[in-house]
């Protein structure tokens, strides 16, 4: 049956439909313009990952070249009895400093490559994190930082998730509160697990971040002074390995800063399932199959 | 030890024994020459299964989000990195593009969630397969519940489970 509209309602209509499209026109412009802010995004993003060899040059020439010097003239026996110990000293630091940032290198392209298998196993958290102090103790001692550990959990405490992605997380937090912290400050390392949830935070008096610079800090080879004459080392690599590791083992990460007074690192991480490999298809009539003859699709 | 390559199950599809297993987790993705079958659980997350053919080879993804923004690493945890990817492992593997046909599962919507990851997820592989011309031959997509997949990248042959509250185990 037709139904004749008065004119009223016709404007009214056409006024709702003409008011819908504007409506989808704005939507439409809004999504345009965040477009073109992940394309320029990506742009510098790309051009930064182009440069990104000639900018970690020196990261990695100079601990070589001091490792080929320094072993060289111990080879060839130029070194005084007194000095072998600190010589070789030095050499360890330097190439633990190279393994370090190589580590975060590597396991960054694993990463973007979706190739960063997961280990779930029994960590005993204290320990981790005592040999992560330890890899790092000479660097503390080198700049008379004060270390400090509070633990909220107990000795021998187990957690199930991955030993080896947890430690470089954790490497990472401490190599940046020593790297930012000037001379004679201090760092706190407190951990604590509430509730499945283990959380970790790395509280640092060093120079701290500003506002502005806090979202663009887990950008890849971001760092807030960059350019030749910086004045802090690395490749601006740690933050941003440190967050997608966390995607990967289910963590979060969070900041809270204030400039020249510190920073405070703090992740949170999900206990996981010991075996994820389980058989999970028992069958119980619930299953269904896609095989791959098209006229044989049952959804 | 999830990723053990040694581990063995059995081949539902053939009921043969000493097919290899992978446990897919979310923002990785999977494609080898051998024949594996691939264990992953989807939410909100959607999993592309392409499969070629010829080779009978098959690969999958398993990504989080749709779009990668520049924040941060560039992961398969983001749709439009995750297909990308996963088309040009294919290809190193020997595999053709005009070859592949592709499954997808996830994009559930999930409680408290007003973001709607699960449709633009979808929306996302649906949109790189077709600028890829790579048709998609089954689909299970969106609702409410979660999935468990069962892929054999030897066959091409999806095994796939809805969530009850019993299994619930999701992670993606």
């Amino acid at each position: 049956m037709k139904q004749e509209l008065t004119d009223k309602e016709l404007l009214q209509e056409l006024q709702r439909r003409f008011d819908k499209n504007q409506e989808m026109l704005q939507a439409e412009r809004e999504l345009i313009k965040q477009l073109n802010e992940v394309n320029q995004k990506l742009v510098e993003s790309e051009k930064v990952k182009s440069n990104f060899l000639s900018n970690i040059r020196n990261e990695i020439n100079n601990p070589i070249a001091s490792i080929l010097e320094l072993s060289k003239n111990l080879s060839l026996g130029v070194v005084p009895v007194d000095m072998q110990q600190q010589c070789s000293e030095m050499i360890h630091s330097e190439a633990f400093e190279l393994d370090f940032q190589l580590r975060n290198i590597f396991v960054s392209a694993e990463l973007e490559a979706g190739e960063a298998p997961l280990s779930v196993i029994s960590v005993n958290i204290r320990s981790l994190i005592d040999s992560v102090i330890e890899s790092f103790v000479r660097k503390i001692g080198k700049k008379h930082l004060i270390l400090k550990v509070e633990h909220g959990i107990t000795d021998g405490t187990i957690f199930q998730s991955d030993a080896e992605k947890l430690h470089l997380i954790i490497s990472n937090l401490l190599s940046n509160a020593i790297q930012f912290t000037n001379e004679g400050g201090s760092i706190l390392i407190r951990t604590t697990i509430d509730d499945e949830v283990l959380i970790v935070s790395v509280i640092d008096s060093g120079i701290g971040i500003a506002p502005e610079d806090q979202k663009e800090i887990y950008d890849r080879f971001h760092q807030v002074e960059a350019g030749s004459t910086k004045s802090y080392g690395g490749h601006g690599l740690g933050l941003s390995v440190t967050k997608a590791l966390l995607d990967v083992i289910g963590g979060t990460i969070e900041v809270n800063s204030t400039l020249d007074q510190g920073s405070t690192f703090t992740i949170r991480v999900q206990q996981m399932e010991g075996n994820m490999n389980e058989d999970v298809f028992s069958s119980d009539g619930n299953d269904f199959l896609f095989d791959n003859s098209e006229d044989d699709m049952l959804f | 030890m999830n990723q053990d390559p040694s581990n063995k199950g059995t081949n539902p599809a053939t009921g043969e024994e000493n097919v290899k297993k992978h446990y897919l987790y979310p923002s990785a993705l999977f494609a080898e020459r051998t024949p594996y079958l691939v264990d992953t659980v989807l939410g909100s997350c959607v999993a592309v299964c392409l499969f070629d053919d010829h080779k009978k080879i098959g690969g999958i993804n398993h990504f989080m989000l749709p779009l990668w923004n520049g924040e941060g690493l560039a992961t398969p945890k983001y749709g439009n990195i995750a297909i990308e990817k996963l088309i040009e492992r294919m290809i190193q593997l020997g595999c053709k593009k005009e070859n592949l046909k592709a499954k997808l599962f996830g994009g559930a919507s999930q409680i408290n969630s007003s973001m709607e990851i699960g449709l633009r997820n979808v929306e996302v592989a649906k949109e790189l397969l077709s600028q890829h011309r790579i048709p998609i031959i089954a689909e299970n997509v969106f609702g409410k519940v979660g999935r468990k997949l069962r892929y054999d990248t030897g066959t091409g042959q999806v095994m796939m489970k809805f969530l009850t509250s019993s299994n619930q185990r999701e992670n993606g």
